[in-house]
Order: C-alpha cells, then sequence, then structure tokens
C-alpha cells in the first residue's frame, strides 16, 4: 500500500499525538498518589461502640462541636416526607451503667460485640462533595495501603505466644471487610491454609484464633479515608497472608 | 497503518490493565511465637460447694502444663451460672488475662453432676469451646481434669494428656533396706494407692495400651520375673511359668503381646509373647543383652537396646525380629528407649559421665537432650507425645523422684507423688 502526502501528514500527525499521550499517561501514572499519614492520636478501644459510650461517666463538660458533617439532626434543613419509624428500630434509652471510678485502660476492651453500632460510629469522614479528580487505588496505593495495615497491627502480632514447632510452617490467606470507621464489619475469614496437611490440621484454627484475636486487639485501624471506596478498590475489602515465625 | 494503530491500542490497554492488576502476592503478616505462658482465669464455678476445688484442679493442671500461668480462684471475682457462657469480657480483660475458664456444676436427677465446662478468648471477645462432663459427686476430680483437657487440647492443638494415671516403683525406708512397691495414683498426685504389698522388690511398671492391666518385674526368689496384674481386680499372675529369667516387659500397641527379655544360657534375647499366655516367641538372637524393647505406635517395629558392639546402643527391628539395624551413633551409652506415641521420637536415657534424657528420631537423627540432672534415668511418654516422664536422683541423695520434661524444650517438672519413686509409666487417656 502506498501512501500520498496527505496520508503521510496525517499519519505524522497521528504518531506524535500518541507519543504525546503516552508521554502524558505515563508521566501521570508514574506520579505516586502520597498517602498523607494522619495526625497521630490516643485512640481508646471500647467495648460498645455505638451503643453505649464506655467513657467515663463523670465528664461535666460537652464535648466541642464536631467539625465533620454531623448525621441526624445537627443542622436544621429542609423538611422531608415523613417516614414512620419502624418499632425494631426505636432508639431506646440506653441503660443506665455504674460510674466508672478507675480510668480507662488503654488496653483493648472490644467485645463479642464490638461490630455492632459501626454504621453510626464514624471515625473517618465519608466522601465529601465531588472532588475535581477522584482517587485511585493504584497498585502503589494498594501496596501502601497494606503496609499502613499491617505496620498497625504488628505490635498485636508480635505479642502472639508459640504454639509448637510445626506451626511456622502453615500460612494462612486471610480477608478482611472493613468499615469506613477502620472496624472489622465482620470477623476475618480465612480463604485458604497452606501447609503441611498434618500441620494445617493441628495449627490451622490456632492461627485464625491469633489472626481475630490481632485484630481485636489492634483495630480500628487508621487509613485515608478518600481511599477507602474507589472505583478502582479500596481498602474496604483487604486481603493478607499470615503465618508465625 | 493499521498495525502502528494496533501497536499503539496495545501499548495503552497494556498500561491501564497494570494499574488494575489483581493482587498476585497479597502482604504477608508475620506472627511472634513468644516463649511465655498465657495468662489464665479460673474462677470459681458456681452451682455447687465444690465449685472452688474444681477451679482448684483446672487451675493445678494448667499450671502443670508449663504453657499457662493461671490465675484464681483465689482472688477472682465470682459469677452466676447465666454468665458462664456469656462473661463480662471486659472486665476479664482488666483483669489482664488473655483466656477465661468458665463453668458451673449442675445436679442431675440421676444423683451425679455435671460439670458445664467453659473456654473463652478474652482478648477477642468470644467462646472458643463449651463441653459437659457427667460423673458420679465422688469422681468430681475427673470432670475437672476433663475440662482442663478441654482448655489444654483447645488453645495448644494438642492431644489431652491430663486425665490420665502414673505408676510407678515408690520407694520407702532407707537406703539399705528400701521397699519399692507398685504404686498408681492420678497424674496430678491424688488417688494414690499401692498395688503390691513390698514384699518383694518391684521394677519397670507399665501400662497396657487400654490401661485396664500392668506388666511389671518383680524379684521372687531373688528372681526377675515378668508378672501381669489385672488394676480392676488385683489378680496377678505370671506372664511366662516356670523358672526362666524374664524381665523389661512392653506390651504391643494393641495390647494383645507383651515383648520382654528372657536371660538362658548367659544370653540375654528378645522375645514376644501373647498376653493371654501361650509360648514365647523369640526376636533376637546375637550375643551379648538385648533388652528393653518398645513398639513403634503402628506395631511394625521395635527399638531395644543391645551392648552386641560392646556398648549399649540402640537398634531398631521389625516387629518379626528381622532388619536390626543399630540407630545410636552419638557418643556414650543408651539405655531404655521408648518410642513416642505420635511415632516421630524415641526417648532414651544417655549415659556419658551423668545419665540425661534424650530423643532421637526413629531413624537414628534429630539427637536432643532434654535434661540436665547428675541422674536421669527411664523414660516415658505422655500419651499426647508432649512430655517425657523420668526419675531423677540427685548427686548424693539416697533417692529418687519423678519429674516430666517438654519434648520441645523447657524445664523440667517435680511429679507431686508422696513418697521417692521410680521407673514411671504414664498411661492412657482415661475413658
Amino acid at each position: 500500500m502506498r501512501l500520498d502526502r496527505a496520508e503521510w501528514t496525517g499519519t505524522g500527525a497521528a504518531l506524535l499525538f500518541h507519543v504525546a499521550l503516552i508521554g502524558a499517561l505515563s508521566l501521570s501514572l508514574a506520579h505516586v498518589v502520597s498517602v498523607p499519614e494522619p495526625p497521630a492520636m490516643d485512640v481508646e478501644f471500647v467495648e460498645d461502640v455505638g451503643l453505649t459510650s464506655a467513657a467515663p461517666q463523670t465528664i461535666a463538660t460537652p464535648p466541642p462541636p464536631s467539625q465533620a458533617p454531623e448525621i441526624g439532626e445537627a443542622e436544621p434543613v429542609e423538611p422531608l416526607p415523613v417516614i414512620q419509624p419502624q418499632p425494631s428500630i426505636v432508639p431506646t434509652p440506653a441503660k443506665p451503667r455504674p460510674v466508672q471510678t478507675k480510668p480507662a485502660p488503654r488496653a483493648s476492651r472490644i467485645g463479642a460485640d464490638f461490630l455492632k453500632g459501626i454504621e453510626n460510629d464514624e471515625l473517618a469522614p465519608r466522601s465529601g462533595p465531588a472532588k475535581p479528580s477522584a482517587p485511585t487505588f493504584s497498585a502503589t496505593a494498594r501496596a501502601s495501603i497494606g503496609q499502613a495495615i499491617l505496620r498497625q497491627v504488628q505490635p498485636c502480632a508480635d505479642r502472639q505466644p508459640f504454639i509448637g514447632e510445626g506451626a511456622s510452617q502453615v500460612r494462612l490467606t486471610v480477608n478482611l471487610k472493613l468499615a469506613r470507621n477502620g472496624r472489622l464489619i465482620r470477623p476475618p475469614v480465612v480463604l485458604g491454609t497452606a501447609g503441611d496437611p498434618d500441620d494445617r490440621a493441628k495449627y490451622g484454627e490456632l492461627l485464625e484464633d491469633q489472626v481475630r484475636r490481632i485484630f481485636a486487639d489492634c483495630s480500628p485501624l487508621r487509613l485515608p479515608a478518600d481511599l477507602y471506596d474507589t472505583p478502582t478498590g479500596g481498602w474496604n475489602d483487604f486481603t493478607f497472608t499470615y503465618r508465625v515465625n | 497503518m493499521r498495525m502502528i494503530l494496533l501497536a499503539l491500542l496495545a501499548g495503552l490497554a497494556g498500561t491501564a490493565l497494570a494499574q488494575d492488576a489483581p493482587q498476585d502476592n497479597p502482604p504477608e503478616l508475620v506472627g511472634g511465637s513468644v516463649r511465655t505462658s498465657t495468662a489464665i482465669a479460673v474462677p470459681v464455678m458456681p452451682g455447687d460447694v465444690i465449685g472452688r476445688q474444681v477451679a482448684e484442679v483446672i487451675a493445678s493442671d494448667l499450671r502443670s502444663t508449663g504453657i499457662f500461668t493461671p490465675l484464681g480462684p483465689s482472688g477472682l471475682p465470682s459469677y452466676a451460672v447465666e454468665e458462664a457462657g456469656n462473661p463480662a469480657y471486659p472486665s476479664w480483660r482488666n483483669a489482664g488475662v488473655a483466656a477465661l475458664v468458665s463453668g458451673y456444676i449442675e445436679q442431675r436427677p440421676d444423683g451425679r453432676i455435671t460439670l458445664a465446662c467453659y473456654l473463652h478468648d478474652v482478648t477477642a471477645g468470644r467462646e472458643l469451646v463449651h463441653q459437659g462432663f457427667a460423673v458420679t459427686a465422688a469422681d468430681w476430680r475427673r470432670a475437672a481434669h476433663k475440662c482442663a483437657d478441654l482448655v489444654y487440647s483447645r488453645l495448644s492443638g494438642q492431644q489431652p494428656f491430663l486425665d490420665t494415671r502414673i505408676v510407678y516403683v515408690a520407694e520407702t525406708g532407707p537406703k539399705n533396706n528400701r521397699q519399692k512397691r507398685v504404686a498408681l495414683m492420678d497424674s496430678d498426685g491424688s488417688n494414690h494407692r499401692y498395688l503390691t504389698i513390698g514384699r518383694n522388690t518391684v521394677v519397670t511398671p507399665r501400662f497396657s495400651p487400654r490401661g485396664d492391666r500392668l506388666v511389671y518385674v518383680s524379684y521372687i526368689g531373688r528372681k526377675p520375673r515378668v508378672l501381669l496384674y489385672e488394676v480392676a481386680s488385683g489378680q496377678e499372675r505370671l506372664l511366662i511359668p516356670g523358672d526362666h529369667i524374664t524381665f523389661a516387659p512392653r506390651f504391643s500397641p494393641d495390647g494383645r503381646d507383651v515383648v520382654f527379655s528372657m536371660a538362658e544360657n548367659g544370653n540375654t534375647d528378645i522375645y514376644v509373647v501373647s498376653s493371654s499366655g501361650g509360648s514365647p516367641r523369640r526376636l533376637t538372637a546375637t550375643p551379648g543383652a538385648d533388652t528393653s524393647p518398645s513398639y513403634s505406635p503402628d506395631g511394625r517395629r521395635i527399638v531395644f537396646e543391645s551392648d552386641r558392639s560392646g556398648t549399649q546402643q540402640l537398634y531398631v527391628m521389625d516387629a518379626d525380629g528381622s532388619g536390626q539395624r543399630r540407630i545410636s551413633f552419638g557418643g556414650g551409652r543408651y539405655a531404655s528407649p521408648d518410642w513416642s506415641p505420635t511415632g516421630n521420637f524415641i526417648a532414651f536415657t544417655k549415659i556419658a559421665g551423668p545419665f540425661r534424657i534424650g530423643v532421637m528420631s526413629p531413624s537414628g537423627g534429630g539427637e536432643k537432650i532434654l535434661t540436665d540432672g547428675w541422674q536421669d534415668e527411664g523414660p516415658s511418654w505422655a500419651p499426647n507425645g508432649q512430655f517425657v516422664m523420668f526419675h531423677r536422683t540427685p548427686q548424693g541423695a539416697g533417692s529418687a523422684r519423678l519429674y516430666a520434661v517438654p519434648v520441645d524444650g523447657g524445664a523440667a517438672r517435680l511429679m507431686p507423688t508422696p513418697v521417692g519413686g521410680s521407673d514411671p509409666s504414664w498411661s492412657p487417656l482415661n475413658n
């Protein structure tokens, strides 16, 4: 096929345009989204999240007004069609609890019902108004989030006791479903167990116990809110492997 | 032209795909393996006056494993029956424990009692396991042992071993007039009783695989003779009738046979005979003393000691006596082998200056010395293969005591015998 002058010009322009496009895309893709580390804060694990306060009941001064958008009746809004509340979700006053005279310890106090109420307990703000460019959960971001999660739970992992010589040969693949506030939506789920069958039978359940203990003791996780759930993924669904030394 | 455009599109698509590539290698979290004991609360169990004693037995059992630090029952808060399965986890977390053993005791219409036993992971705030044990009121200690076994097994991944008995040679009296009797007790030292009256010196009692019989050696007329003893009835009989010198007996894993040593014409060889009687069958015929036979758990092989090479060493042969081969080459002498119930170890006494207890693989590799006493000897495995019991005679001391050492390392623990003792044998798990 022979090209005339116009075709050569068009082809050349197209090539130039694509080269420029690839260059621009590559530069953009190579740019790593810097995930800002949230400022250090004291987190106290509580048992009844969102149901009743576990903070000492003797606080007399009201808390400062929240800077984050409130859910509910923080600001007057246009009246909406009234929805009849269902009896099952009518909030009932919390039972009075005895005043705690001892300050709450810094150790974990997460209980069996530690997942209750997570919908109303927002440690990380929800996505605000649409931003000019939506964040993407790139491979780099995924790796950074993975490292952030492991870094936060590593102190609890380090505390796990020796359970047997063969335990180090077993590796669990574990999935977490996380709420925006960094808490688990459900207990960790073991997707797979690798290792010698005898060792798996002997130590698989004990290692799963350890994973549950680690995430009960070292959550909620503090992670960037804008990467919770993006069109390309997010830390709401996190899979990792677990083994012991 | 088309080729150029296709190449451009492929490049762009490849770039886009790379961004959304699935996570092939998920990140890895590596947990520690801290050699520490787990703090576990054992409060008084509600429902009956024996609740405190039950908790004390459970706590003592758990302490004896070496992997738990039990708290309680003293000093811990009480709770109601209804809370046994639904404890206040935050309160127990504040007590600094990682696990909680709760439960209750209930009277049954048939006069027995039920011990309901619950184990909780306090850190994760969830129940790990629960089980009820119905026993006669007089047997409450066994229910407590079962509860402790449930806890040990769930938290360690190992088979239970606490609801067991120990038979040993109880030694009393001065060194020059020592009385040696076969004695039986629970693994925590309770329910101690003597099975022989001490007229004859006895050595090496061994349990049958079901725990209902014993074999042991009694010096009758100054000659060692193997006796077979029914635990329930106290009946006993000679394993080999006649005037033969027999010793070092052990049951086969199915309990049908007894393997032992017999000395004839100045030579000691290993024989096997049906535990119900019959003619013995010779397994070894090498000049020298072949003794201390012990079956592998599958019953297909036997480990024994022999001085056929000039010094005591360990040998393994097939159960029919074929394929004899030496497995100990570590220097010094090796004696009294005992094949582990899990099959992966052989325990032995190593004599290289002091006497020490060690383990090696059935092929002779991986030798590991477990004890550091002056004279430790006579190893016997716990039924779960995690501990080795032996007797230790301190330097300059006249009498020996029983100790148990974990096979994966750790300090030896003194067994709670009321008197000095030797030659322990651990029973299988009680039914």
